[in-house]
């Protein structure tokens, strides 16, 4: 089943973890799908990675540590073999951001807040 | 008859030594430019201190009977420009131009501090008349807020991030005599104009100044008579709303809060002009 965000749609090497445990993101993990979790992170949780890991799209331990609190805070859990979350990049957790994104990605980007009107003079 | 205007005894003085423009980030995600001696963000946008203000003396050949004096301005918005870019290229970046149409139909407006009635800034209220001299006084803080970040629709949602902001003004203030049947006569003015020129870094997601090349500047001092300038001699004939700070208001809240158009664009990948270390 494809990725249906805009952000991961089309991503083969996303989609691969649909399908492949073995194709989990892990620690060192570098590339364009891991700059798109880097997104997503921000989107979803307003988590921004390090600097350094963000250029060079890599998956660090700042990212490992927000991908641990997203599951965390959802109880992405495998319970066939682990009692608590994990810090990788998995079937659940990659289905579990495209469903997010898919309703962020639906949201006005524009929220009015009369209390905060810009103003001039 | 309309009264005489001894208008080569007239004095006006223009204090603006203190008139820097600044910009202040507030945590809850606005950025603010003010020209102001005070400035209070709290209740921004009220309660500021004047960045400038004039004071001038005319005396009369008679009685003023209906004529009204006060000042008229008319404000003209050159640039209004912000800028905004995700924490690296694929995050996208978004352009936003406040000072075009149809966010904003005519950059050349009737300028008001208030809810005065056209053609004045400020209420003539603000005038005296103590024979046989007119006194009036005039103030002014030009400033505007914005948003240091906004979601890009074309890059999921995603934040992007101030890294520029342009607004660029000119003001032409007029001491002005409103004959009973309603002819206006122009008896002083000086132009002046404000130039915010701000670029922002982003260091632990909070925005920071970068560097700021904002001016103001005095271009005509104290000169008698109607401005000169063509682009306001059509208002300055006929001056009609809508009001500048109405007409901007709302075309800042159109080019940032509504859809996206004209007046604010939304790229799926960065602008060029974004600098390397815009977030770190």
């Amino acid at each position: 089943m494809p990725l249906k965000s805009r952000l991961f749609h089309g991503d083969r090497a996303l989609e691969a973890r649909l399908i492949q445990d073995s194709a989990h993101l892990t620690l060192g993990t570098v590339g364009d799908h891991v700059s798109k979790i880097h997104t997503a992170l921000l989107v979803l949780d307003k988590v921004s990675v390090a600097v350094k890991k963000l250029r060079t799209e890599t998956y660090g331990p700042s990212t490992a540590a927000a991908v641990l609190a997203f599951k965390t805070r959802r109880k992405i859990i495998n319970t066939n073999y682990q009692k608590t979350p994990d810090n990788i990049v998995g079937k659940m957790t990659i289905a579990a951001m495209d469903r997010e994104m898919i309703v962020k990605e639906s949201e006005p980007p524009f929220r009015f807040d009369p209390k905060s009107n810009p103003a001039s003079n | 008859m309309a009264v005489k205007i001894l208008d080569s005894q007239l004095q006006f003085i223009l204090t603006d030594g203190g008139a820097n423009p600044g910009v202040y980030i507030n945590p809850v995600g606005h950025v603010i430019v003010h020209l102001t001696q005070g400035f209070n963000a709290g209740s921004f946008p009220n309660n500021q201190g004047d960045a400038l203000t004039a004071g001038v003396r005319v005396p009369l050949g008679g009685d003023p009977g209906g004529t009204t004096f006060a000042f008229v301005q008319i404000g003209r918005s050159n640039f209004y420009g912000a800028f905004y870019a995700g924490r690296i290229p694929r995050e996208g970046s978004i352009g936003v131009m406040a000072n075009v149409p149809p966010a904003l139909p005519n950059p050349v407006m009737v300028d008001a501090s208030s809810n005065v009635s056209i053609p004045w800034f400020q209420d003539p209220s603000r005038t005296s008349y103590v024979p046989p001299t007119i006194h009036s006084s005039w103030g002014d803080h030009p400033a505007s807020k914005i948003p240091s970040k906004l979601r890009n629709s074309f890059a999921s949602n995603v934040y992007n991030y101030i890294f520029q902001l342009i607004d660029d003004r000119d003001f032409w203030t007029i001491f002005t005599a409103q004959d009973p049947d309603r002819t206006l006569r122009f008896i002083a003015y000086f132009h002046w104009q404000v130039r915010y020129g701000v670029e922002f870094m982003w260091r632990n997601g909070e925005a920071l100044l970068r560097r700021s090349k904002s001016f103001f500047k005095v271009h005509e001092r104290n000169t008698k008579g109607r401005p000169t300038e063509p682009a306001i001699q059509s208002l300055l004939t006929n001056p009609v709303g809508p009001q500048a700070n109405i007409a901007f208001g709302n075309a800042v809240t159109q080019a940032f809060y509504g859809p996206r158009g004209p007046n604010r664009n939304e790229n799926p990948r960065s602008f060029s002009t974004v600098p390397v270390d815009f977030w770190g």
